[in-house]
């Protein structure tokens, strides 16, 4: 089963505004990206070189946030009552 | 909540740790009040997970009653693993000491026992940041608003903005949380009962350790719930920043569940759910101060997690937490003395178990995060394992007595240290 298909499941309130922010003047300089395949859900890619972020399946674990070594994401949690909504957790 | 209004308590988020602290604080019969940013308590969060029930039993007997367990766990199972094949070991039980719990569940119950002892719990309301003038924390802000209160509880989770805010963990160090990710794949309570051996009712839990997490530090989960299977890694995230593969880490949850001696446990099953959750494993050694004037960590934000390797516990420590905390706050207020509560708290963490058994593990954060325990260890017991259970072409196997010095001189001195530090840890 595709993470894609998994994350699909789940039931996410999308805030139009994106609570994860890249610095991505850092992310070129970073050597190992290790975001694009540490991130459970996937939502990091790397399009004609520049590390992409797609807010919109974010678990909110904060792996990311975590993982990172230049500081380059800036995480909050979005708004109340927005974001995963776990059924069984 | 008119302006000039100070409450007694803001707790701040409705996990375990929040919401024992909630009731034990409005049963007392101060004004409580819980801001939660999700839609409903429970509705953030994720364990493993299993609830171990002695430590709270006395403790949260009131909050724990009645309370939607899935399955009391009387087989437990630790699985090595190399590549194809795994060794385990196996204890089966007539009665179990913990649950396995959903997260969902047990979190609104939780809710609606703190609510029934007169806390008020409000979802949807994210907590922005503390307001501290002068170093003492006052009160929070949501949105525009500014909530006072003589006491702040910080129980908003492992990544507790309102602890960085406060000073108390000012650099997120890598090494010190572990990221957990699993899915909740539906099977009949009838199937699971079949598959895992259990009479009716009753629940397993098998633990995975070695190759199923690709060589990084942590280990796989399989929990048995009602009519669904919780099926999990949980990995180190100091190791997978410096992990060099090409996979993704989802991947090897893929792998996992693909495994042959895993995939019949699974076969026919529905998967209903994915998610993610990070764990605080620093231990005692990265434990940050309970609080500062005005506000009190509690649970995952005060780093309360035991990870011993075939133990991860956090929710009972949560719980615990949460109930000193309020019991902290019900004395410091009804002595008319805000400023005492987080001294009664601290002594009060360092009479519990909580910081005596943090204390007594503090060597497992590193003895855990040694690669060879996942790469090499596990990979030489199977080995070992199948020449044991192996007759060969020539007719012969081999006897006890050779076989275990065969295991001594795979293990070698660094395998047989190995050993050695986990069971001094
Ligand atoms: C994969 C995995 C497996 C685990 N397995 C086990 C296990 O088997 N046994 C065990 O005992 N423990 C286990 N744990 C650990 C356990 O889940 C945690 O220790 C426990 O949930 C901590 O409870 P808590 O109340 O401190 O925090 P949480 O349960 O995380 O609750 C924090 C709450 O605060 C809310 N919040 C956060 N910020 C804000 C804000 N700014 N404003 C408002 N609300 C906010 C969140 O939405 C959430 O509801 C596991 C953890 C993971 C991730």
């Amino acid at each position: 089963m595709k993470v894609e298909d998994k994350v699909a499941l789940c039931a996410i309130k999308q805030h139009a505004e994106s609570h994860i922010q890249l610095d991505t003047s850092l992310c070129e300089k970073c050597p190992t990206k290790i975001c694009i395949r540490a991130c459970p859900a996937h939502l990091y890619t790397l399009e004609q070189n520049e590390v992409k972020v797609d807010h919109s399946g974010c678990l909110e674990c904060g792996t990311c946030l975590v993982v990172c070594i230049l500081g380059a994401v800036s995480w909050n949690y979005p708004q109340g009552g927005f974001g995963i909504r776990y059924r069984h957790g | 909540m008119g302006d000039e209004e100070i409450l007694d308590v803001i707790v701040v988020g409705a996990g375990p740790a929040g919401l024992a602290c909630a009731g034990e604080a409005a049963g007392a019969g101060l004004q409580v009040i819980v801001l939660e940013r999700g839609d409903v308590a429970g509705g953030k969060n994720l364990s493993g997970g299993r609830l171990y029930l002695e430590p709270v039993k006395d403790l949260c007997a009131d909050l724990l009653k009645d309370a939607p367990f899935e399955r009391p766990v009387v087989s437990e199972t630790v699985c090595l693993c190399d590549e194809r094949s795994s060794l385990s070991f196996r204890l089966d039980q007539p009665t179990g000491n913990s649950v396995t719990v959903l997260r969902a569940r047990l979190d609104k119950h939780l809710a609606n026992r703190a609510t029934a002892k007169g806390a008020m719990v409000l979802p949807q309301q994210r907590a922005d940041e503390l307001v501290m003038p002068a170093g003492r924390v006052t009160g929070v802000k949501v949105g525009p608003e500014v909530l006072k209160a003589r006491v702040v509880v910080a129980a908003d989770g492992v990544l507790s903005f309102l602890a960085q805010q406060a000073g108390l963990r000012p650099a997120r160090e890598t090494h010190t949380y572990a990221v957990g990710f699993k899915e909740i794949i539906q099977l009949d309570a009838a199937v699971i009962e079949d598959r895992f051996n259990l009479p009716k009712g009753q629940g397993a839990a098998r633990l995975y350790m070695g190759a199923v997490t690709g060589g990084l530090p942590g280990g796989g989960f399989i929990y048995t719930n009602r009519d669904s299977l919780s099926v999990g890694l949980v990995v180190q995230l100091g190791a997978v920043r410096k992990w060099r593969s090409e996979s993704h880490l989802f991947d090897l949850l893929e792998e996992f569940k693909q495994r042959s001696d895993i995939a019949p446990l699974l076969a026919g099953g529905q998967t209903a759910e994915y998610g993610a959750h990070l764990i605080p494993e620093g231990g005692f050694g990265a434990l940050p101060s309970p609080g500062i004037p005005g506000l009190l960590l509690a649970g995952d934000a005060a780093g309360f997690v035991l990870n011993t390797g075939p133990v991860l516990r956090g929710m009972d420590l949560a719980l615990t937490s949460g109930v000193l905390a309020g019991r902290s706050i019900v004395a410091g207020l009804k002595a008319r003395q805000p400023e005492t509560c987080l001294q009664i708290y601290r002594q009060a963490l360092k009479q519990s178990f909580i910081m005596k058994q943090m204390r007594a593990h503090k060597k497992a954060p590193i003895v855990l995060s040694s690669d060879r325990l996942y790469r090499r260890l596990p990979e030489q017991m199977v080995n070992w394992a199948t020449d044991f259970f192996r007759v060969g072409p020539k007719g012969s196997h081999p006897r006890m007595r050779q076989a275990f010095k065969g295991l001594r001189r795979s293990l070698g001195f660094r395998g047989l240290q190995d050993l050695w530090r986990l069971m001094r840890m």
